[in-house]
């Protein structure tokens, strides 16, 4: 999956937590167009993609690892070339232990919130 | 067991997003289990420097999902009249990712109806290799819609 952040926001509000904006143009690549070629919606697990990939463009703490979604709800469909923006804030959630809030959003509204769980070396 | 031309005939998804390739056990109504073989060829490495070791061609845990999502789909497929409309990821909670699948093992997907409710159908279940639980599934909430509700921006949905 080809995840392009632009427009990168980041900054830190306090120690345990974090917040960043990434904006991503949804790309269905001929790849992913195969599945429905009369329906071209992204995959619910695609949404996730984007979700967890700008997670990870810009985690808390270096060397986290995703261990689990502990919620995620999809909302609304999402459409190829449609401009996607993850709104992410991180919250410390244990000792080496970490959410992200996450949800994407395209001009129609919210396609999409998670609770994304990652945990360093001392929680695996 | 359902050989691939019975799960190409039970699911839309096409190339390369048909993630399951043989069930090997259903009880409709009630319980699947189907195996999806994962190989270094797939589409998602191609990006990747052909050097690229072995250990750090994860597959993207996302896409596990998606291939247990799938044999989730079979199962509902299997399991008597259906709510009319497009089956559609709604949600998923309690999502564990245990263990990185690599390259060159059978996964075997497990998935447990849990409760029908109206137009939504309830999940639970895991993804194993060899007996170790590589993705659990807490719940996955799969919703029936019809295809108007889902008409992109310039259809006749706006």
């Amino acid at each position: 999956m080809n995840l392009t952040g632009q427009n990168a926001e980041r900054h830190e509000q306090a120690p345990a937590a974090m917040t960043a904006e990434i904006t991503h143009t949804a790309s269905l690549e001929t790849l992913l167009a195969a599945p429905c070629p009369d329906f071209p919606v992204l995959p619910g697990v695609c949404v996730l993609e984007y979700l967890r990939a700008s997670a990870e463009a810009y985690p808390p703490a270096p060397g986290l690892r995703w261990r689990a979604v502990d919620r995620v709800r999809f909302l609304g469909a999402v459409f190829p070339g449609e401009e996607l923006t993850v709104r992410l804030t991180w919250q410390r959630s244990g000792e080496d232990e970490w959410t992200g809030l996450a949800t994407a959003n395209t001009v129609r509204g919210t396609a999409a919130s998670a609770r994304l769980r990652y945990v360093g070396e001392a929680d695996r | 067991m359902i050989e691939l031309d019975g799960v190409r005939q039970l699911l839309p998804r096409r190339r390369p997003m048909l993630l399951v390739d043989r069930v090997l056990e259903v009880v409709p109504g009630e319980r699947i289990v189907a195996a999806k073989a994962v190989t270094c060829n797939e589409p998602w490495y191609a990006r990747l420097p052909e050097g690229t070791p072995a250990e750090r061609l994860g597959y993207p845990s996302a896409l596990v999902i998606e291939s247990w999502g799938q044999a989730a789909g079979i199962l509902s497929r299997l399991s008597g009249e259906l709510p009319e409309g497009m089956m559609l990821l709604a949600g998923m909670s309690d999502v564990l990712v245990h263990r990185t699948v690599l390259p060159g093992v059978l996964l075997e997907h497990r998935a447990r109806i849990v409760r029908s409710l109206g137009d939504h159908l309830i999940f639970e279940g895991e993804s194993v290799v060899d007996g170790d639980t590589m993705v659990s599934i807490g719940r996955m909430v799969m919703a029936f819609r019809p295809e108007s509700a889902l008409l992109p921006p310039d259809g006749d949905g706006r």
